[in-house]
């Protein structure tokens, strides 16, 4: 058999490594440092006034947790569900997969132009449409109790097409048989769906889970393309609010401490996630080899 | 295949390390400009490179040119020498120390004579000079009379003196949907800001009614809490919600809807001059800016763009003069003659004042200018003054509370300055 050396799997990673390294861990040091240090000087003020005395910070925090509470949720459902139905052996199911597909395959910001168009208040399509059939027009993103949700729309339209496809990877990998057994004991489908399918699917539901709630607490360009924020703040989440704080009014010490707040949180969420959804079985199976 | 994949690789390679060669002796320097003004400068640019080629400028145009100066200025990248900025920003750009004081260059490349004094007081940051002027902006009344002459409406003759009121337009306005588009079905509008919710364009409607643009730099509240503003926008929902002033939410330039021909009045700047003069279906006019029947206050939102040189930059003396160049020398005549812009130059002012057979718009400019021009705050804090009062008009356009949409202005200006 061919002997590999030890160091070769770590040079295989190593450039993967690297680029994560400067893409990523690096800028997020340097973020974190740019909060607690001002003019070289280490200091807790920004946190300090974040905290205490910044009233749109607390406003874009709820406004992130609600559109998170509601949206990760979705997302997920809304995209089992999708590639439990493109998980069939039917002629031109391709077709169907390639369609829920495409609002992933198209750019966010003109993702974000068609709902902007869409849900206009003047001359939009839906409202154009709710008016042929006599119903009032609505203000969809210029209405301060509206935007968000339509933001929640755009997002679970554009993104559930991708979680769909982990989804059917990873339903692709169930051993068939095991249904046929199932159905042999008289298993009908929701009974496979609760106790063969969800069982097996745990790796991938949790690895949707933590991409899904790290994409959505960052979630940014539909505040920048279509709301800016508002109306009356109603759509500033703290990703928005961090990048208005340094790129326009010149306050990167707020926007990195906005960004580790948010870096904290989705540990927090993805460790509450992995807790949640962890495998009891193997997690005993570990400690039992560890006692012998 | 092999031989002839590494073939390839190794010319990309050699590609790309081309440009990274520079000749001895030249160096390049860097300009980075907003867009939609590449003619002008790239007209300039290309002379300048023609007699100095040992310092080539190279302009990079950016619709979001603020952030991308923030994000390259405040890290203290020397990446641009020359930078565009807008008359209000030269006191932001001051205290935050991205820009380089011209000062020690002026009389030897840099000639502050030939510039109007009301844009170069513009350029200054704490008694340093930190820009040199290169176009001077002002607003007029635009309006489409095929669309008013469709509604049967004659209108009156509107003078410096006799300007038409902004009640006057509300009403024409609502005339012509009425005759064109009355089911409100096709898209017309009766007035138009050029740039919506963006206080450059919104505040001609709170000092047509006699209130200040900003009254104290440290708050807002000794501003927002006035008849003026709160009327104004009180005034700017009541066109919205009448339909004939589109809330411009998502877009807020109104331009290409007036080129439409679907747009009664615009409030626009001189820079659609040229574009709007293109337009074959429709006869446009241009005229003074319309006031309040009840205030008379002419108010024609004004302002300078402005090029000065990076802290940073490595060339700071041969940036000076290239920013003299465009600003003030042969690059600016070109820049000029390019985009039919409003010089801010004082040979051009004269000589505009001076020719019976000027073109009548520029002399309106010229007119409004002197008799109407409402200026931009002058703080050192107007980033973020501007973002909060735009976030402000958009709150007011998509239907917020006035008083509401006050205190929520007032509450994040008083956090942001913190």
């Amino acid at each position: 058999m061919l002997r590999v050396h030890k160091a070769v799997p770590y040079l295989m990673i190593s450039a993967a490594c690297l680029l994560l390294l400067v893409f990523r861990v690096i800028p997020l040091f340097y973020s974190l440092l740019g909060s607690v240090y001002i003019d070289g000087v280490f200091t807790l003020d920004t946190f300090e006034k974040l905290f205490f005395h910044d009233t749109i910070f607390w406003r874009s925090m709820w406004i992130t947790v609600k559109l998170n509470i509601v949206v990760i949720p979705l997302q997920i459902v809304v995209s089992l569900l999708l590639a439990l139905l493109v998980n069939q052996d039917l002629k031109g199911i391709g077709a169907f997969r390639t369609t829920f597909m495409t609002p992933f395959a198209i750019s966010g910001v003109v993702n974000c132009l068609i709902w902007g168009l869409l849900l206009a208040k003047n001359n939009g399509v839906i409202n154009s449409l709710l008016n042929a059939f006599g119903l009032p027009s609505q203000g969809f993103w210029s209405d301060k109790n509206q935007a968000l949700w339509c933001i929640v729309a755009e997002s679970t339209w554009a993104g559930s097409g991708y979680w769909m496809i982990f989804f059917l990877s990873g339903l692709k990998g169930i051993d068939t048989t095991i249904y046929e057994s199932a159905a042999l004991d008289g298993c009908g489908p929701i009974r496979r769906l609760w106790s063969i399918t969800l069982p097996l699917m745990r790796r991938t539901i949790l690895f949707v889970m933590v991409a899904n709630t790290t994409a959505n607490l960052l979630l940014f360009t539909p505040m920048k393309t279509i709301t800016n924020g508002g109306p009356m703040g109603s759509t500033n989440a703290l990703m928005y609010e961090a990048y208005k704080s340094s790129f326009q009014f010149n306050k990167p010490a707020r926007s990195s401490a906005i960004v580790s707040v948010l870096l904290v949180m989705i540990g927090l969420v993805c460790a509450l996630q992995f807790f949640l959804l962890r495998d009891k079985d193997e997690t005993k199976a570990k400690k039992g080899g560890a006692a012998a | 295949m092999k031989k002839v994949l590494s073939l390839l690789l190794s010319l990309c390679l050699l590609l790309m390390l081309l440009p990274a060669g520079v000749a001895e002796g030249v160096t390049p320097m860097k300009f980075i400009q907003i867009s939609g003004k590449e003619a002008g400068y790239d007209a300039a640019t290309a002379r300048w490179n023609e007699l100095h080629p040992e310092a080539p400028v190279t302009v990079d145009y950016y619709s979001s040119v603020y952030e991308v100066i923030e994000a390259s200025l405040g890290i203290g990248s020397p990446e641009y020498d020359i930078i565009a900025i807008d008359s209000p920003k030269v006191g932001d750009y001051g205290l935050k120390g991205y820009t380089a004081d011209l000062g020690p260059y002026v009389g030897d490349v840099i000639d502050t004579g030939v510039y109007l004094d009301s844009t170069l007081n513009y350029c200054y940051y704490d008694g340093h000079l930190t820009a040199l002027p290169i176009t001077a902006g002002i607003s007029f009344l635009y309006y489409n009379k095929t669309l008013i002459d469709q509604a049967g409406i004659e209108l009156r003759e509107i003078t410096a003196e006799n300007r038409l009121s902004f009640e006057e337009m509300e009403e024409i306005s609502l005339n012509v949907l009425d005759a064109v588009d009355p089911d409100r079905t096709q898209g017309y509008s009766g007035i138009a800001f050029s740039q919506a919710n963006l206080i450059y364009q919104m505040l001609q409607l709170p000092t047509s009614m006699g209130a200040a643009g900003l009254v104290n730099d440290q708050d807002l509240s000794s501003t927002l809490h006035t008849d003026g503003w709160r009327n104004a926008a009180l005034y700017y929902q009541q066109l919205i919600d009448e339909g004939v002033t589109d809330p411009c939410l998502d877009n807020p330039y109104n331009f290409e809807k007036f080129m439409s021909g679907k747009c009664v009045f615009m409030l626009g700047t001189i820079s659609f001059l040229s574009t709007i003069r293109k337009i074959q279906d429709s006869e446009i006019v241009i005229t003074y800016n319309p006031v309040f029947a009840d205030y008379s206050i002419p108010a024609a939102p004004t302002g300078s763009w402005c090029v000065g040189v990076s802290a940073f930059s490595q060339n700071k003396e041969k940036a000076a003069e290239y920013v003299q160049f465009i600003c003030g020398g042969e690059g600016h005549d070109i820049y000029i003659e390019t985009t039919n812009g409003f010089s801010a130059a004082k040979a051009d002012a004269e000589a505009l004042l001076n020719d019976e057979n000027a073109d009548y718009a520029l002399q309106i400019g010229t007119y409004e200018v002197a008799n109407a021009a409402v200026p931009r705050p002058v703080t050192p804090y107007y980033t973020t003054y501007e973002t909060v009062m735009n976030e402000f008009w958009r709150n007011v356009a998509s239907g917020a509370d006035v008083g509401e949409a006050i205190e929520t202005a007032i509450e994040a200006y008083a956090i942001y300055m913190q």
